[in-house]
């Protein structure tokens, strides 16, 4: 059964292995320049207030082959469950449906569950494999980056670094496999798992993240210094503010942002017309905001939470991709139905039997 | 000796539809039977049963005395139109059942395939229909099982390639003490591999008897047109025409028939089988 | 060693064209005694016939005493029906006879063969 599953694997398996040395390679070969412009821009060896080193920090790399690994690894990374789930897992068991050569592997020696149970285990555990390589690698040889970037906390990198993009491909290759089951045709299944993968992966960080990430809000005093980017814009008719302001929390992942009254509603406005009008005096209208007690709201996953949040996706993912595989081993081992719709399918008109290949 | 295969109303409902409805017959082992009927009639659903590939919505089946289940090494399955993997060699194949099968027999599966003159390294989607037909087989066969299903093995092939996996069936049931079980469209090939014969219709056992018997005990009567009631006791008549003139008769009977009243001609299998599945509504 | 082969249409079950076959194979002379018939897997794998049909057929044969197994050797002619060919010869005179008459008496090709058939066929079948 093992060897089955390689002999039908072998394809995906080179194909693996092709994309991980091919990553392996490109963040070798890159690692010495990486390094390199860490130390020259003095990026390497600053600690604590490093914005201008980090900024010069990435004037360099922008100029090296690195930025294109790093945005490919990345690109890579948030693609790896589609492409698992579509051309790995929708074909697992649709392509066996589909050609009949499931009623000649099930008449063999070894129930229907174990043959599905030994095949997600094997392209599972290839999956796995090259999602958890490449994501370390990315993970390491970007680290410097994502320090100057600060960034590695926010929705895209996130899911392109450590434990997630591992738990998305198992994910994603069960939701291939399931949906070749109940859909019993490769195109297809390949179709609708690319449209569901991706829409679990967007759907994701907007759903479930934010509970599982337990953000935290910070209430300040609004800042009206130049430093601070408030920016107001008033609404002519009747007279109502929209207030944006910097949400002042470096490497964080931003969730809500809102400048609060002094009651503790949102700040909508109206602004007094005549200190804040177009004839106002110069000033005025700064002094009549500092007057309002204004205070400036801000709900954000700070940076330092970012690997307690890796493993507790990576928790809630594993767990759906272990209900999901138990799904799909019920469905085969209680009523084969992939082969009785199959054969519902194929039952009401016989089909014409042409020998293949002859 | 227990049945190879023995149901007792077995049903198969897929959703709304109905396959297989009350379906009760014995099929004796030991023998070659075949299993004839119009499409529709539940035969595939009834061997996919058989091999566990189906669960059954209701009633009992039991295969060699045991509920059947998938992955028996006792029973064997050679599918319709006989899919084999398209990518995998022959030798492939052979390794595929040597890992699946623990009963598996290596030395008679290469045998076979070297008496077929097949190259081992041959992909099996380049193969003639005849060929991948007698791969399926062996794969099956090589398993050794007590009991080997055929669906409709040769419905798809040429008559040459037809004879040529007939004769391997054959020498397999010669040498090996194996049940077959075959559904085929090919009555005539039936009448010359089997020893036992099953019509089934509308999920109902018209007749089930041996080949000799059945063309021992049928025959064509033409005459006269008259009443067929006024034939003497011990005979059924399986199947009526008339015309203004003329009666046209299809009759089992274990006695002789001595009226010289009627024309008294033999019939092949393919007309008793059709006589009966023409026979007016049950 | 003959060679057998199968009528699928002729309505005569397999086994009994196998005898069929034996038979007028020992008549024409074709087969003596002491010849070897073909074995049971011989025969299958010639024309695809079920075993147990052509054990069925050696085994009719041997209770006709034509034929007899020797274990481990094969299944052996014992008897031929060639020789009687000549004691047929005074029947054969009136069957000739008879048919003379019936084409004297108007009767074409077709009617003397349907009427030797069917008065054949009722005395065989009153006396089986």
């Amino acid at each position: 059964m093992i060897w089955l599953t390689w002999r039908q694997a072998r394809v995906q398996a080179l194909a693996a292995a092709l994309i991980l040395l091919a990553v392996l390679s490109a963040v070798a070969f890159t690692w010495p320049s990486l390094t390199d412009a860490a130390r020259v821009s003095g990026f390497a060896a600053c600690h604590g207030d490093c914005e201008a080193a980090a900024g010069e920090f990435s004037a360099l790399v922008a100029t090296r082959t690195a930025i294109l690994v790093y945005y490919a690894g990345t690109a890579l990374l948030l693609l790896l469950p589609a492409l698992a789930g579509a051309f790995w897992g929708a074909p697992l068991v649709a392509r066996e449906l589909e050609s009949g050569t499931f009623r000649m592997v099930w008449s063999q020696s070894v129930p229907a569950r174990r043959w599905l149970a030994v095949k997600l285990a094997g392209v599972g555990g290839g999956v796995v494999l090259l999602a958890a390589a490449t994501s370390t690698a990315m993970t390491v040889w970007a680290g410097q980056i994502d320090r100057a970037y600060a960034n590695r906390v926010e929705p895209v990198i996130f899911a392109a670094r450590g434990a997630v993009p591992v738990g998305y491909a198992a994910l994603a290759l069960v939701i291939g496999v399931l949906l070749g089951l109940l859909l019993r045709r490769s195109l297809p299944a390949m179709a609708v798992t690319l449209l569901v993968v991706a829409t679990v992966q967007l759907a994701f960080p907007v759903t479930v993240r934010p509970l599982l990430a337990d953000p935290v809000t910070t209430v300040s005093a609004l800042d009206l210094s130049a430093e601070s980017g408030l920016s107001l814009s008033v609404d002519e008719r009747d007279g109502s503010v929209e207030a944006l302001v910097d949400p002042g929390v470096t490497g964080s992942w931003v969730l809500g942002n809102r400048v609060l009254t002094a009651g503790g509603e949102e700040f909508t406005g109206p602004m007094d017309p005549t200190r804040c009008g177009l004839t106002a005096a110069h000033g005025a209208c700064l002094a009549w905001l500092g007057e309002q007690g204004l205070r400036q709201e801000v709900r954000h996953v700070p940076a330092g939470r970012f690997w307690a949040l890796q493993w507790r996706e990576f928790g809630v993912l594993a767990l759906l991709t272990g209900v999901l595989s138990g799904f799909c081993l019920l469905r085969t081992r209680r009523r084969n139905r992939g082969a009785e719709a199959a054969l519902t399918a194929g039952a009401v008109v016989l089909p014409p039997a042409i020998p293949r290949g002859a | 000796m227990t049945a190879a295969l023995e149901t007792r109303n077995l049903t198969k409902r897929y959703g709304r539809r109905t396959a297989l409805s009350d379906c009760t017959l014995t099929v004796p082992a030991g023998r070659v039977v075949g299993l004839v009927g119009p499409n529709g009639a539940g035969k595939s659903t009834l061997l996919q049963l058989a091999c566990g590939l189906l669960t059954p919505s209701d009633g009992d089946i039991r295969v060699l005395g045991e509920r059947p289940l998938g992955g028996s090494p006792r029973v064997a399955f050679v599918a319709q139109d006989t899919p084999v993997y398209p990518g995998f060699t022959i030798a492939e194949h052979l390794r595929l059942g040597a890992r699946l099968n623990p009963s598996w027999d290596a030395g008679y599966a290469e045998r076979r395939i070297a008496a077929l003159g097949l190259d081992p390294a041959q992909r099996a989607g380049a193969l003639s229909g005849g060929q991948r037909a007698q791969l399926a087989l062996t794969v099956a066969a090589a398993k050794r099982p007590e009991l080997l299903i055929l669906d409709e093995p040769v419905a798809a092939l040429d008559p040459l390639a037809r004879r040529g996996f007939l004769q391997a069936l054959m020498e397999l049931t010669a040498e090996s003490e194996v049940s077959v079980i075959m559904s085929s469209h090919l009555i005539a090939d039936l009448e010359r591999t089997c020893d036992h014969l099953i019509v089934l219709r509308d999920s109902a056992v018209t007749v089930a008897a041996d080949v000799d018997d059945l063309l021992a005990t049928h025959h064509r009567l033409t005459g006269r047109r008259q009443d067929p009631a006024a034939l003497s006791g011990g005979r059924a008549v399986i199947d009526q025409r008339h015309t203004g003139v003329q009666s046209t008769l299809v009759v089992r009977s274990t006695a002789p028939i001595d009226d010289p009243g009627w024309q008294v001609d033999r019939l092949d299998l393919e007309d008793i089988v059709l006589a009966y599945l023409t026979e007016g509504p049950r | 060693m003959i060679e057998f082969h199968l009528d699928a249409r002729s309505g005569v079950s397999p086994y009994m064209q196998l005898i069929q076959q034996v038979r007028h194979a020992l008549r024409l002379g074709v087969l003596r005694e002491g010849d070897r018939l073909p074995t049971v897997k011989e025969v299958v794998a010639r024309i695809a016939i079920n075993p147990n049909t052509v054990s069925k057929a050696y085994r009719e044969l041997e209770y006709e005493g034509l034929v007899q197994a020797r274990p481990g050797l094969g299944t052996f002619v014992t008897r031929t029906l060639a020789a009687d060919a000549e004691s047929h010869r005074p029947l054969r005179h009136d069957l000739e006879r008879w048919l003379a008459g019936a084409r004297a008496a108007g009767l074409d090709d077709e009617s003397i063969e349907a009427l030797f058939v069917s008065a054949f066929r009722a005395f065989q079948e009153a006396r089986p």
